[in-house]
């Protein structure tokens, strides 16, 4: 599995780099329009992840040029522009997700993870964590087969822990993942504290191998193989 | 008060004291002008009759009704005195009154006795005098006011014109307005400098706060890089496997004060890419599925403090929008409804006719109503908000053109956005 992203920003570029450095792909980084263009040509990706403001081009170009080639990679585009029409662009020329500055890089590892799933046309996509299996596609969860039931936000928190497993996920990541803009902070805090209370619980009393654990307040873990 | 109303009235004062001053002036001069011609034709007669008089071959006529003086001897040895003219009343018996007469008192020499000679003239009388001045002015005067007040009324119409189309234009102009301040050319010198100036002015203004909005927005978006790097460095951070409590904290704070400042960086641009009119697309958008769509974002709310959800909205009711500002125009009416809430209360929402209603049951609010609707206002109790929802609701609200309103009575929040 490889990755290509198009940051112009080097220390953000860095830091994405540094953070998907361990998952299951391998990245690699570029900062400009030309160097962007030249890859695409001469290498395949699974997943590409475009700025749209370069200091040569725009990305929302190189989406086009990309799509011309018809190669298949998921794309990703991220942007300081909040902007509908770029957002719309960025659909219309076949982006599959986009992403607003300043993002969590949790989020940016879960949503490149789950634009990589959905290019795989797997027909049972499952994902294993010691003795934890998750159908995707039907949204259930299972410990040691035994099926354990959870709420939809509860399953939303165990699959974007199981995106970063092993990282320490902030609260502010996790509850934006969760509401998005629609609640308020604290409480959005505090409603967190109870759904992940529920969550260890049940995976606690099934005996579940991954265990969440609480970062000092700042977030959370989940630890596969403790 | 119109100027050319108040010109007039003051035009008009001024003529009244004209006229007034002006009849005394020439009442004295028509006056002097009589007295003077009526005593010299009394002097000339005097002369004439001290030659008649010594003529040897007349006699002295006297009570003769046709002749105009008197004679009356005086003792001999008379000292003269010099002439004396006066007024002098003479009963007319033709039109039985009393007429105003001219009279000269004088001694002359008839064949060397003394005599006093009394001569009388009728004269124009005072009466008639007046009346010729209070006839005469008056008429001058109010046909010259008449015809002041017709002429500014006509160069109201004429001149003024361009004056008062300026001052409608200007009257409707808005600083934020996509088009300059125009009006049509006149060719008056000062209403086209003041033309001019108006123009200039309203010009410079509305660029300087197009500029400004436009700095907000460059401000905004600009600040939106710098606060991904430090978030990213903080969560590479935070990954360290031998991160212990006392860095944890500090980091955990930066962090959060972080996203504080992309959120409100994010609010702040929203704010100005919706004055900036870049949500201008207008689509009919379903009111009920979204604010249904946005309930399970609050079901944990609802769940603990046990609210009551009404929605009261017709299936066929859309709003005329940016699907974009619909959104987050419901996603803030529903987040402060919800955030400002008391246990076992209620959130209503109720479309009916061309209003969107939003009741929730709540604390009295602790900032003016009036200023619920500015930036950065807040209940001092929600640190955690930013002060920027109704300002953006009432900013979705003034593009649009709707109103926006909110009341608060009996312990219930109501705020109706009016789509008229």
């Amino acid at each position: 599995m490889k990755l290509l992203i198009v940051e112009d920003e080097e220390p953000l570029l860095n830091n994405m780099l540094g953070y998907l450095t361990g998952e299951q792909f391998i990245s690699e980084g570029v900062t400009t329009y030309v160097a962007a263009l030249e890859r695409i040509h001469l290498y395949e990706y699974d997943c590409l992840l475009l700025d749209i403001t370069l200091p040569d081009g725009n990305g929302l170009r190189l989406l086009e040029a990309y799509k011309q080639l018809r190669k298949k990679a998921g794309i990703i585009i991220i942007s300081a522009k909040n902007s509908l029409d770029d957002r719309i662009a960025g659909l219309d020329l076949g982006a599959d997700d986009y992403l607003t500055k300043p993002f969590h890089l949790s989020e940016l590892n879960a949503r490149i993870k789950a634009v990589i799933r959905r290019k795989a046309f797997n027909t049972h996509d499952f994902i294993d964590a010691g003795n934890v299996r998750v159908d995707m596609t039907q949204r259930r969860v299972w410990v040691d087969q035994q099926a354990i039931t959870l709420t939809r936000k509860e399953l939303d928190i165990l699959l974007h822990l199981l995106a970063n497993q092993e990282r320490v996920v902030t609260k502010t990541s996790l509850a934006e993942h969760l509401w998005g803009d629609h609640i308020d902070q604290a409480d959005s805090f505090n409603f967190l504290f109870a759904h992940i209370k529920n969550l260890k619980k049940k995976l606690l009393e099934a005996g579940a191998t991954p265990e969440i654990r609480n970062i000092y307040g700042v977030g959370y873990q989940l630890l596969v193989n403790a | 008060m119109r100027l050319l109303t108040l010109t007039t009235r003051y035009y008009l004062v001024l003529f009244l004291l004209i006229l007034a001053v002006w009849s005394l002036v020439l009442y004295a001069v028509l006056r002097q002008q009589v007295y003077q011609n009526i005593d010299e034709i009394l002097f000339n007669r005097k002369q004439q009759i001290s030659v008649l008089l010594n003529q040897p071959q007349r006699s002295l006529p006297t009570g003769d009704p046709y002749t105009d003086f008197k004679l009356r001897p005086l003792p001999p040895g008379h000292v003269f005195q010099p002439d004396q003219y006066a007024d002098t009343l003479v009963f007319e018996p033709v039109d039985q009154e009393y007429d105003e007469y001219r009279q000269l008192r004088t001694q002359v020499r008839v064949s060397g006795n003394p005599y006093e000679l009394t001569i009388v003239k009728p004269r124009l009388e005072s009466t008639e005098m007046i009346n010729t001045v209070s006839i005469t002015l008056p008429t001058l005067f109010l046909v010259l006011g008449v015809g002041l007040a017709l002429t500014a009324r006509r160069l109201n119409r004429i001149l003024w014109q361009p004056f008062y189309r300026m001052l409608h234009q200007l009257g409707k102009f808005r600083v934020d307005q996509t088009t300059s301040f125009q009006t049509e050319p006149t060719s008056i010198d000062e209403f086209s400098q003041l033309q001019q100036g108006l123009t200039d002015l309203t010009e410079r203004n509305r660029k300087l706060f197009m500029q400004q909005k436009q700095f907000i927005e460059n401000a905004s978006h600009e600040m939106q890089t710098p606060l991904a790097v430090i978030q990213s460095h903080i969560e590479v951070l935070l990954q360290q496997a031998e991160l212990d409590y006392r860095q944890a904290e500090p980091l955990e704070s930066i962090l959060t004060q972080t996203e504080r400042l992309g959120r409100l960086n994010q609010a702040l641009l929203l704010l100005s890419k919706i004055e900036n009119n870049q949500f201008r697309e207008r689509t009919p958008v379903p009111l009920k599925p979204l604010v249904e769509g946005m309930l399970p974002y609050f079901e944990e709310q609802i769940e603990q403090q046990a609210l009551r959800v009404e929605l009261t909205i017709p299936a066929d009711t859309t709003l005329h929008t940016h699907p974009v500002l619909a959104e987050i125009l419901l996603t803030n009416l529903l987040k402060n409804a919800f955030v400002h809430n008391l246990s076992n209360g209620f959130v209503r929402v109720d479309v009916k006719g061309q209003t969107l209603t939003v009741e929730n049951t709540g604390d009295a609010p602790d900032v003016p109503t009036d200023q619920l609707f500015e930036r950065f206002r807040k209940a001092s109790r929600q640190k955690q908000t930013l002060g920027l929802g109704l300002a953006i609701v009432k900013t979705i609200a003034d593009v649009n053109g709707w109103a926006v309103t909110y009341q608060f009575a009996n312990g219930i929040h109501r705020l109706t956005v009016t789509y008229a």
